[in-house]
């Protein structure tokens, strides 16, 4: 999975009421701030991310931070297994380590900038960086007092997240079949002994490849399967109660795809081939031939 | 995640079996199901027959032959005594219906509990139910049928892709002993301490439901063990004051509970020393508790 980002910065002109200035999104209170957390893999770690915090415009929290009455924290939470806890570092860029055996679904993670003493003041907004608004306020911080907050991010956010491909001898050679597994919601992929051991070995990185391609028919079988049984979406049990789901639905509406409920527009082809477009190399062979 | 390490129900044919049983209300696959549950063979020929298991670790069985009555509404000693047999597990387990699915089942194969158990009502048994959903005449019977068909799911697993995630932890009688139980020996020793807190706990099914909810939703202040522990302690204390406070209502636990989430959106509560987050808990509900007391004709809106 790549590294992904979270920001917070403050468009638009709206102040929620807090008691004290909070960088987050949606609330102006530091006009200039931005707060930025960097999720990488850690080579060789399988529960563990590194956490990069980056925070500009927001004098007051970077002064905080210096004094070391404020630190950076990142909560990793997993709701089904009523799992959550937050990990503190000092430093801006900090590991993130969880147990596979809390957990019962891929982590959450909230990145956080935390008080960490009882601080009374009054606000300047020339000094600290806070809108105008918040001049003259008398303010006080408490132990974890949130002063910057990202957004909630999720490991899984695309289709290909969701995927998990499981040798099949009982496929026949060359081929492949796709089902689904709700708890949590995953496409598995049975694949004939080689087709797998291919797949496992192709280099992923090869643009123009037969993996790349293989890929998009496995995401096109996908996509079929959804429009068969999970086109429902009622309340309860319906294909909104899968986050994976959902965040593929967002990623489709980023796209401008109509969902898999949508019977007369969905056509599983196009959404697969939009997401992730066949590529072949003009130069070979047959391959650049008009 | 991991590969399973104890046996479950594989995940695709356990989804898959599910989900063909509500696809339709009053189907024949519906009428199989509940055919099958009137005996243990059957019921558990035909599971083994549609759900492959993974895994190799087989956990330990609850080796106690249950009533109907101690099964659906699990007493304390017996909750202790599950807890005890399964205390080993990990959450990653604990909250997946395939492994409470296979479970079940296996205590069923071994006899110590009735497959018809599972379709039993707050007043009628297992077989009476039924009995009552396979003869339901005219429109009626497509709903007796659906209706008794999901008591058997939840009560087998949990059923979340209907529930969402709280059905595990309170639709299983076996989950829901685990969930309970840990709760209470996490929090206490056993003794005086640790029945107050089970008190808390066991006020009633809607009770348990409620607080599950706030702890399994996303984002929820109570996802974190010690700020939950001491909103438990602080309700345990308060019962032991006051048997009777209008904090034993479920609606007055959902705002006790939104109100540590509106705590929670400005002041991470998880961070703080113990002492701290006790004196806000302890604070925050003798205040429901004495506004309530001020105002006892406000319903819990």
């Amino acid at each position: 999975m790549p590294n992904f980002i979270v920001k917070a910065s403050a468009p638009g002109n709206a102040i929620p009421s807090r008691d004290y200035p909070v960088l987050e999104e949606g609330n102006a209170a530091y006009p200039l701030g931005e707060y930025e957390a960097v999720f990488s893999k850690v080579e060789g770690g399988r529960s563990v991310y590194m956490v990069q915090h980056l925070i500009r415009g927001a004098p007051l929290i970077s002064r905080l931070l210096k004094d070391r009455s404020a630190r950076y924290a990142c909560a990793i939470s997993s709701p089904k297994s009523a799992f959550r806890a937050v990990r503190v570092s000092d430093q801006p860029s900090h590991e993130t380590r969880w147990n596979e055996d809390d957990l019962g679904e891929p982590p959450l993670f909230t990145p956080m900038i935390l008080c960490f003493e009882t601080i009374e003041m009054t606000l300047s907004s020339e000094r600290d960086g806070v809108h105008e608004l918040w001049d003259g306020c008398r303010i006080q911080l408490e132990k974890g007092s949130r002063l910057a907050v990202g957004s909630v991010v999720e490991r899984e956010t695309s289709l290909v997240d969701l995927l998990v491909f499981k040798e099949d001898p009982e496929q026949k050679e060359g081929s492949f079949s796709a089902s689904a597994a709700t708890d949590p919601f995953r496409f598995i992929v049975h694949l004939h002994p080689k087709l797998h051991r291919y797949l496992a070995s192709a280099n992923i990185y090869r643009k123009g490849g037969l993996r790349e391609n293989i890929m998009t028919h496995i995401v096109s079988a996908c996509f079929a399967l959804l429009q068969r049984d999970f086109s429902e979406d009622d309340e309860e049990e319906g294909w909104k109660s899968h986050r994976g789901l959902r965040a593929l639905a967002e990623e489709m509406a980023n796209e401008g795809l109509p969902l898999w409920t949508d019977l007369d527009n969905f056509k599983p082809e196009v959404a697969a081939t939009t997401l992730f477009p066949h590529t072949f190399n003009t130069d070979d062979g047959n391959g650049g031939d008009e | 995640m991991n590969q399973a390490r104890y046996k479950e129900f594989d995940d695709v044919s356990f989804s898959a079996f599910q989900k063909s049983l509500l696809r339709e209300k009053g189907s024949e696959r519906q009428r199989e199901l509940l055919e099958a549950a009137r005996s243990d063979q059957a019921f558990t020929e035909l599971i083994r027959r549609e759900i492959k298991v993974v895994g190799y670790l087989e956990p330990p069985l609850y080796a106690q032959t249950l009533c109907e009555g101690e099964f659906k509404q699990t007493p304390k000693k017996t909750e202790r005594e599950m807890y005890k047999t399964w205390r080993e597990l990990p959450r990653r387990y604990a909250c997946r219906a395939a492994f409470w699915g296979h479970l079940t089942m296996r205590h069923i194969e071994n006899g110590y509990l009735k497959a018809h158990y599972l379709a039993a009502k707050a007043n009628q048994n297992g077989l009476a139910a039924i009995d009552e959903a396979l003869t339901a005449k005219g429109d009626a019977s497509a709903k007796a049928l659906d209706s008794c068909v999901r008591s058997v799911l939840r009560r087998l697993s949990g059923l979340p892709q209907a529930r969402g995630n709280r059905s595990v932890y309170t639709d299983c009688p076996f989950a829901r002993a685990w969930w309970r139980e840990k709760l209470v020996s996490d929090i206490a020793e056993e003794g005086e301490r640790a029945d107050s807190i089970r008190r808390v706990l066991r006020v009633n099914q809607t009770y348990w439901e409620t607080l599950i909810v706030m702890v399994v939703s996303r984002n929820s202040a109570l996802g974190s063990e010690n700020v939950l522990h001491a909103l438990i302690k602080s309700l345990a204390d308060l019962m032991d004051l006051d048997p009777q406070t209008p904090l034993r209502t479920a609606s007055r636990l959902k705002l006790l509970c939104r109100s540590v989430g509106v705590i929670q959106a400005s002041r991470e509560l998880s961070i703080l020393d113990e002492k701290e987050l006790q004196r806000i808990m302890d604070e925050l509900v003798l205040t429901a508790h004495d506004v309530v007391q001020s105002f006892p004709d406000r319903k819990g809106r």
